[in-house]
């Protein structure tokens, strides 16, 4: 036992060595409470004017682009606020939620947060996220330059979970040299299903491309888009505990049409698309295809970079009898503040200068989706790419035609997401029928989402 | 004579050959990555077909070793080292102690102890990072490098197993006689058996500094300030699939990453083969 | 000091001073880092925990619910012929290259060195890349079995038929841990042995049945259970290879992956932990056994 009293020691010893090492940059985790004694109601003077010295705990996930874009602006809301200090975390995007959970569990969440539609839901019904709408009506977040649905995207049960960092509407990217190679015009915001699988039709035969590298039912929010031109309010419905649409009348119909596509090779293989994981190995990308079916018109400028040359944007084909579109407009992610921030106030004040202040934005360029703010897209628009410009063009163009954007999303939504993914798979193999395949996932879907929203 | 020396000759032939080939296609995929991080970032998946760059860059080392918002890639490697050294000096010097206990000395619940220790290398650490992570903040060790290299003081039992197997590998005669000379448990383990197993604590302390070089999942959950970040926590930075990913500062920097590995691997391994243990057991 | 009563311990008694103070360091960490997760994590696995609130009782309902889950069969046996197939391939191929690295030949230490190297890339998402480059439709392995006749289209990791295949390789292929280990227990064995065999007349072949398996086995029977135990909870490779899916049609779907899309992805805990703890169980036989047969097959120059 002796020996092991002097390892314990010596641990100790090594201990306090080791936390000296990283004691200058541990985190104000633990804020001094005083901080958070004026917290009980939202004030709407400017906490800037406020001395009081105050830390943030700020996380997000992105790429090396995202990073530098976010500190630079941090460094200037800190320049502008001197008694604020922000401790940002970042990471990649597969390891985030790992992390994010782990934070949760132990109640350690940072203050202010970047949000996947995805997860909204989960953490929102546990009681993890803040509302912010005190803030909004108060105006410590300004968001009286913003269309009214881009406020409520992340309401729930009429709290406000999640604001906006930027919006982006599903899109099909496409080449246009290809097109006018092929001869074929390129697609207007009108066009349709029998459009769409003409072009891709006659590109194939024309060029030594495939007209297509990802038909729109290969992801979910595709068949999300053809359930809503087909007028249902989406895959998930109102309550959020089941499918909207229990008949696989549709889904037969949809994946019929993909198969055929396949088996003529009008699109790329399903074994070839199904390894093209990332935007950058993409068929659009590499140049195998004139276009991407479905795709977040948020990735579009990240498929042009890869691709090496600008691209254009359109929406998903539309059925001549529909009543609706199918396109929605969405955020591509959130910003939210959690129930567990002591400095909720100095938090509301910071997401306001991340999501309204113009000359902070026109560091980051977009590059999380259209800004919901009219004078930030004013102010950052003229320094856009190409692509860039088109897509911001085309989300402003989508948010006049397409209806507002319905809370898709559900408890359950990464495991039914999982779900549509294999089944698809399954199904363009050739190792379930398409009919069997739709059955499943009306049944185990429906399931899924049941017992999520039971909880 | 001759015959035997040619026979001699051909056999060198045929073993170069063969290890030569057999070696260009085991690194065909490394000179891959290898090359690829000299493509300008663009160019990586246009043109992934072919092995050698149209253009050579270094670009991609610039940028990648950049890093995030002014902390670049050295702050990186330095607290990758830290934590690692430690580590390797934690892991491989008391899990030698253990095995030797394991492995030579009678002791009441040793297989009991020993059946505990095979059942913790058992668990997937998804179920037990949660709690692992829940117990290291009540600790207050959150945001430190505490947690990644306190528990090497622990030994790792996989460690533990493996220099075990060794000593048991050394015929117990040898501790005998020391022990007759007079030498006490201590003066055995550090006269006899430490340097018998040497090739073991080499091979292990070999794959204690890759692991730990190589882990993410304890500096993702328990860093908090880039400042701490390491490498491989820093790897996992440039990608992001909803906007892009910086694909040449990633191929750069994974390639850089692996030279601390590598150094290390070429340093260590002929202690492996030139092991003390050949000759102390020859007698 | 107390020789004679430590020597007589040493021998035919025990010595429990000795024993607990050379394991010491390992109880303190069992104690104070392993036994709250290791714990915690079985407690789990009786409850619904999504992770961000507390977990609530649920008895046995998670073990039930396991094996009414079609995935969870899924997932085994994607597991079980990963272990049957890849356990044999990286252990002989390990070995193989082992008994080549021990000859006497020049620039050996290089070749040791390059052949380690793809074991030391890691579970980097640039290795995905790499691997699914390699063999795509178009990739530098198409291109070879072009260039002998075969002319093959087929993407090799997005093919339900053969992705699976691709990760037993690209794990083969990283086999430079239990080359190592055989190497250096390779070393050990002593030269003396291998002069008398060859006096007596033994050729290359009867040298290694007689005397580099025997003296290897203690170090063939280590390799071979931590391989298996790491097939069981093999990750990383599937991970990064389907972007942790398990893909293309669930093929890929690993055992530990599945655990963690259950516990940490879906935020169902309390199943993860119970498919984790049925698991150990299950390595834990497996472990058994390879233990009870050990006896006749491991020989210890210390049992002597």
């Amino acid at each position: 036992m002796k020996k092991a009293l002097a390892l314990l020691c010596a641990s100790a010893i090594l201990g306090a060595v080791l936390s000296g090492c990283s004691s200058s940059s541990q985190p104000s985790s633990n804020t001094p409470s005083n901080s958070s004694a004026n917290n009980s109601a939202p004030q709407s003077s400017a906490p800037s004017e406020s001395t009081e010295p105050v830390s943030i705990r700020y996380m997000w996930w992105g790429s090396q682009t995202r990073h530098d874009q976010n500190i630079e602006m941090l460094k200037m809301y800190m320049e502008q606020n001197k008694n604020v200090t922000v401790e940002y975390e970042y990471g990649g995007f597969d390891t985030y939620w790992d992390k994010a959970s782990a934070m949760a569990a132990a109640n350690n969440l940072p203050d202010v947060w970047q949000m996947s539609v995805a997860y909204i839901l989960s953490y929102a019904d546990k009681g993890q996220l803040a509302d912010m709408n005190p803030y909004i009506e108060s105006g410590v977040i300004d968001c009286s330059d913003w269309e009214e649905v881009f406020k409520n995207l992340g309401v729930v049960d009429g709290k406000n979970y999640g604001l906006t960092l930027g919006n982006s509407a599903y899109c099909m990217i496409y080449d246009p040299d290809v097109f006018a190679q092929a001869g074929v015009t390129e697609p207007t915001l009108d066009w349709t299903w029998d459009d769409y699988l003409n072009t891709i039709k006659t590109i194939t035969e024309k060029t030594d491309l495939y007209g297509d590298c990802q038909f729109p039912s290969s992801i979910m929010e595709g068949y999300q888009q053809y359930l809503r031109q087909n007028g249902q309010i989406g895959v998930v419905n109102e309550a959020r505990d089941g499918l909207t649409y229990k008949n696989t009348d549709l889904w037969v119909k949809l994946f019929t049409m993909q198969k055929e596509q396949l088996d003529t090779g009008n699109v790329i293989p399903f074994d070839q698309a199904v390894t093209m994981q990332a935007i950058e190995q993409t068929g659009i990308a590499t140049g195998q295809s004139a276009m991407m079916g479905v795709v977040n018109s948020n990735q579009a400028v990240a498929a042009a970079n890869a691709r090496g040359k600008e691209l254009k944007v359109t929406c998903f084909p539309h059925d001549p009898n529909e009543t609706q579109p199918g396109t929605f407009i969405g955020p591509t992610m959130f910003l939210s503040m959690s129930e567990s921030s002591k400095n909720k106030d100095a938090t509301a004040a910071l997401i306001n200068f991340l999501l309204n202040d113009p000359e902070a934005n026109k560091i980051c360029k977009m590059e999380k989706g259209v800004p919901a703010s009219a004078a930030v897209r004013e102010a950052v628009e003229p320094l856009l790419t190409e692509t860039g410009k088109a897509v911001s063009q085309y989300v402003g163009e989508m948010g006049k035609i397409a209806p507002p954007y319905d809370n898709i999303y559900a408890v359950a939504y990464s495991e039914v997401n999982d779900l549509y993914n294999k089944l698809v798979q399954d199904m363009m193999f050739g190792r379930i029928s398409i009919e069997d395949a739709g059955q499943q996932f009306i049944t185990e879907a429906d399931a899924l989402l049941k017992a999520g929203a039971s909880k | 004579m001759k015959s035997m020396k040619t026979r001699k000759r051909v056999g060198a032939v045929v073993y170069h050959s063969f290890v030569i080939l057999l070696g260009c296609v085991m690194l065909y995929p490394i000179v891959w990555l290898i090359l690829s991080s000299f493509k300008p970032g663009d160019q990586i998946f246009l043109n992934a077909a072919n092995l050698i760059p149209d253009t050579f860059v270094l670009e991609n080392y610039r940028t990648g070793w950049a890093g995030f918002g002014g902390l670049t890639f050295a702050t990186f490697f330095k607290n990758s080292l830290v934590v690692t050294i430690l580590t390797v000096i934690g892991e491989v010097s008391t899990s030698t102690i253990v095995a030797y206990g394991f492995a030579r000395i009678r002791f009441k619940w040793r297989s009991f102890w020993f059946a505990c220790m095979v059942v913790t290398m058992l668990l997937p650490t998804q179920v037990l990072m949660i709690p692992q992570y829940i117990m290291f903040q009540k600790f207050g060790w959150l945001n430190s490098f505490l947690p990644l290299v306190v528990p090497a003081f622990a030994a790792r039992p996989f460690f533990i197993f493996l220099i075990m197997q060794f000593i048991k590998g050394i015929p117990k005669s040898l501790d005998e006689s020391a022990f007759i000379d007079g030498s006490s448990k201590i003066g055995t383990f550090f006269h006899i058996i430490v340097p018998l197993c040497v090739p073991s604590i080499i091979t292990s302390a070999i794959f204690s500094f890759y692991w730990k070089w190589d882990d993410f999942m304890g500096p993702l959950l328990y860093l908090q300030t880039p400042k701490l970040y390491t490498v491989s926590l820093a790897l996992k930075s440039f990608s992001d699939p909803s906007a892009g990913t910086n694909w040449g500062s990633l191929f750069a920097m994974l390639v850089a990453s692996l030279i601390p590995s590598f150094v290390i691997f070429i340093c260590f391994q002929k202690y492996i083969v030139e092991g003390i243990a050949t000759t102390g057991m020859k007698n | 000091m107390k020789t004679a009563k430590k020597k007589k311990g040493r021998d035919f008694g025990v010595d429990n001073l000795s024993g607990y103070l050379l394991i010491g360091p390992w109880l303190v960490g069992f104690f104070l880092f392993t036994l709250y997760p290791l714990f915690s994590s079985l407690y789990y696995s009786f409850t619904s925990y999504d992770l961000l609130t507390s977990p609530k009782w649920v008895g046995v309902q998670n073990y039930i619910n396991v094996f009414a889950d079609a995935r969870f069969y899924q997932s085994m046996k994607v597991t079980f012929i990963y272990a049957l197939v890849h356990v044999p391939l990286k252990l002989l191929f390990a070995l193989g290259i082992a008994l080549l690295f021990n000859m006497k030949h020049r620039g050996i230490g290089i070749y040791r060195t390059l052949y380690y190297v793809p074991s030391i890339v890691g579970g980097s998402i640039a290795v995905s890349v790499m691997w699914v480059q390699l063999f795509a439709s178009k990739g530098p392995f198409n291109n070879m079995l072009a260039k002998i006749g075969i002319d093959i289209t087929r993407n090799w990791i997005g093919d339900p038929d053969t992705s699976l295949m691709m990760i037993i390789i690209l794990a083969v292929w990283q086999f430079g841990s239990p080359m190592l280990i055989f190497l250096a227990g390779l070393k050990q064995i002593p030269v003396s042995y291998y002069e008398a065999a060859e006096i007596d007349g033994a050729n290359v072949f009867q040298r290694f049945i007689k005397i580099t398996v025997p003296s290897l086995s203690p170090v063939i029977f280590f390799n071979l259970l931590m391989q298996i135990i790491g097939a069981f909870m093999a990750f990383t490779q599937c991970y990064i290879v389907s972007n942790g899916t398990g893909g293309p049609s669930d093929t890929t779907l690993f055992y530990a992956l599945y655990i963690y899309l259950q516990g940490l992805k879906y935020h169902k805990m309390g199943f993860g932990c119970a498919l984790a703890w049925i698991m150990v169980i299950i390595i834990a036989l497996i472990t058994l056994l390879i233990f009870k047969t050990s006896d006749t097959w491991v020989f210890y120059e210390s049992d002597d």
